[in-house]
């Protein structure tokens, strides 16, 4: 058969991870990423891309942390190369800190991690409002550039990209054998998920380089993640809002949350001010689906829904997906790599 | 009373501030003047990276070990303060990295959460096969200096561009204690054998992507000759050179393609960064510091003489503790001259 023409819809950080996965394991794919945003205006160059995993409660623990550890060795092997810089990966330390001891001492990612360890009596001095903490070593996925290095070397590998809103996904399928929906929040309108809910998050860009450690609350409402150019406050976690708007108010509390924790961003210049819709879903949706009308068929993946954790399992997901890809594939009438895949 | 400090680097300037700050209202009639023919950006102390670090033994040198605690204490002390920025004293993570087990160094409680590496992070640097993280502080010269300079200009401390040739020129001009922070060239006031050049030269980069310092140990080269990787608050230093008895303060063609191919080789990411800056020093290097009072005589004049010079390649990292032992040494000439009231408690 001809090559098979798979769509990716979204090139956020997972439509280009797919993507990227999808030509790896069918070279003879014919791979076109479309969306209405590429970088920088996608909800991943909001995200600080830093890969502390976020749980799902619908997706079975020993999972996400395959997903988790595909994605951390995958980045970790890129930021130990000349080409780190220009991807925008680099390793770094820092700080997770709590007011009251939590339940769980061990997250299920702490032998992913590098160094994992409770914080000693004289870190946690620094934190007089913190009863608690862990010190670690992980990896940051700096946007723009990270997505613009992944938009190069899917262009390497002859994908095409195209700036294009797709509102149906059968608007596709007589131009393209396979759909991968890879479209984050967007899936909410483009394929009518209501499990699929935006969680509000609000961050600073700031100019602070001497900021070389990570801080976060564990609650998730305070964090200060240092990236190449930029330190990102963060944050809010607020469910259900659509708003793309950066509202004063909130500035001023993450400004003031994050000064708490690391008194010399009182000196932090060039305050910038975005907004993203975390994808939210009780698990992420990694599945094939066949739908039908009058009698054709599309075939779908879709890999969108991972809320906070996008960047921590990108790698995993898409390799999941392009799996799915191949599977899809396979059913193709004239497909002879049934065994291959 | 006159005062003057010889050497505007870390320690000159850090000794004069903390007498001042100590005795300025014990003796009404205290002027402070510093004299030095290099002031801050041309400094020895401005081309150090800043990382708070002392060598990997301290020869027995329990005063220095002493000095070194104090100074971290003193400016963990001052990293919420509003100062810090300005200082350009901030917190930073980092390895050092060991081609078989050393035994953990005398500042593992100093620094905040010492600990061995684990076999994963031992993967990020081929041929190394033991090695320590920790977090300790940077306080960068091209910050700290001028924040000295400012807190010293403030208290009607006055600074002059001279090269003093002898304490005998100082003594005879009527200064009553003079604090030798000459560094280096401290061997020109008054021989000393012992103190001798350690000769650096550091590559600064752009590479904001550098989040931690990476410090590499080979016993047989010694100290500072394998490569290094500092990052700072704008650039990143690289280095690994260490020439004893080397004045050469020229930029050395071979010392650079040393730098850049062993940085380089141990940080494959830094192959990208853009280069900015070369730049060589000399560090003052002594077997110990050499803190101590003298009392100089030229004919009629006599004056008290307070050395505090020698401290290689970790003057940053003492500068603090130095400063307050010649404040006491310092106490102490002024209770001789019945000039203050028993010296103050040890702040």
């Amino acid at each position: 058969m001809a090559a098979p023409k798979v769509a990716v819809v979204g090139a956020g950080v997972i439509g280009l991870s797919t993507a990227l996965c999808i030509t790896e394991t069918c070279p003879s794919c014919s791979v076109t990423v479309l969306s209405d945003q590429f970088s920088p205006n996608t909800t991943s160059d909001v995200a600080a891309g830093m890969l502390i995993p976020h749980t799902y409660p619908g997706t079975p623990i020993h999972v996400q942390k395959q997903w988790f550890k595909e994605t951390f060795t995958f980045l970790f092997a890129i930021s130990n190369s000349p080409e780190a810089s220009e991807a925008g990966i680099h390793l770094v330390s820092g700080w997770q800190v709590f007011k009251n001891t939590p339940k769980k001492e061990l997250p299920f990612w702490s032998d992913v991690v590098l160094g994992f360890r409770p914080m000693s009596e004289g870190e946690l001095q620094k934190f007089p409002e913190h009863r608690f903490g862990q010190a670690f070593t992980t990896l940051k996925c700096d946007c723009p550039p990270y997505l613009l290095w992944l938009e190069k070397r899917l262009k390497a590998a002859g994908v095409q990209m195209h700036t294009r809103k797709v509102t149906d996904l059968w608007d596709l399928h007589s131009e393209y054998n396979v759909v991968v929906n890879c479209a984050g929040i967007g899936a909410h309108q483009l394929v009518g998920d209501e499990k699929l809910f935006p969680v509000r998050g609000q961050v600073l860009k700031v100019h602070a380089p001497w900021v070389k450690n990570f801080i976060r609350d564990g609650d998730g409402l305070a964090y200060i993640y240092p990236g190449i150019h930029r330190v990102t406050l963060g944050g809010t976690r607020e469910k259900g809002s659509w708003s793309l708007s950066p509202d004063p108010g909130t500035t001023k509390d993450i400004f003031d949350r994050c000064c708490s924790l690391e008194p010399s961003l009182r000196g932090a210049q060039d305050i910038k001010v975005k907004v993203g819709l975390r994808p939210s879903r009780h698990c992420v949706r990694l599945q094939r689906e066949v739908l039908s009308r009058g009698g054709v068929k599309l075939l779908v993946v879709h890999n969108y829904g991972h809320g906070a954790g996008g960047f921590s399992v990108q790698r995993g997901t898409a390799k999941e997906a392009a799996r799915l890809v191949g599977e899809c594939i396979a059913t193709l009438p004239g497909s002879s790599s049934r065994a291959k895949l | 009373m006159r005062v003057a400090i010889i050497g505007a680097g870390v320690i000159g300037l850090s000794t004069a501030l903390c007498i001042h700050e100590q005795y300025h209202s014990l003796v009404p009639s205290l002027e402070m003047e510093v004299y030095a023919d290099r002031y801050t950006p041309h400094t020895t102390s401005d081309g150090a990276a800043g990382l708070w670090q002392p060598y990997l033994s301290d020869h027995s040198n329990l005063r220095e070990t002493v000095w070194n605690k104090e100074t971290f204490d003193y400016l963990l002390g001052h990293l919420g303060s509003p100062a810090a920025k300005e200082m350009g004293l901030f917190l930073i993570s980092g390895y050092n990295l060991f081609t078989q087990p050393v035994p953990d160094p005398s500042w593992k409680n100093i620094v905040l959460g010492f600990r061995n590496l684990t076999p994963k992070e031992l993967e990020l640097f081929p041929g190394y096969s033991y090695g320590w993280f920790n977090t300790a502080l940077m306080l960068e010269c091209r910050n700290y200096l001028p924040w000295l300079t400012n807190r010293l200009t403030q208290r009607g401390v006055k600074f002059f561009h001279k090269k003093v040739e002898s304490f005998q020129e100082v003594s005879g001009d009527g200064v009553d204690v003079v604090i030798n922070c000459s560094g280096v060239r401290a061997g020109e006031l008054q021989p000393d054998p012992e103190l001798q050049p350690g000769r650096g030269q550091i590559i600064k980069v752009l590479a904001p992507w550098v989040k931690h310092f990476i410090i590499t140990h080979d016993i047989e080269s010694g100290i500072y000759n394998s490569p290094y990787v500092i990052p700072g608050s704008e650039f990143t230093v690289l280095g690994g050179i260490y020439q004893h008895g080397n004045w050469n303060e020229e930029n050395s063609a071979q010392d650079h393609k040393t730098i850049w191919e062993n940085c380089c080789r141990l940080l494959p990411a830094l192959q990208k960064a853009k280069i900015v800056e070369e730049w060589s020093g000399l560090r003052p290097a002594r077997p110990c510091v050499r803190l101590e009072r003298e009392t100089v005589r030229h004919g009629h004049f006599q004056a008290e003489v307070i050395h505090n010079y020698g401290h290689g390649g970790f003057g940053i990292t003492i500068h603090w503790g130095c400063a307050m032992a010649a404040a006491r040494l310092f106490g102490s000439i002024l209770q001789e001259k019945q000039l203050a009231s028993p010296p103050q408690p040890r702040l």
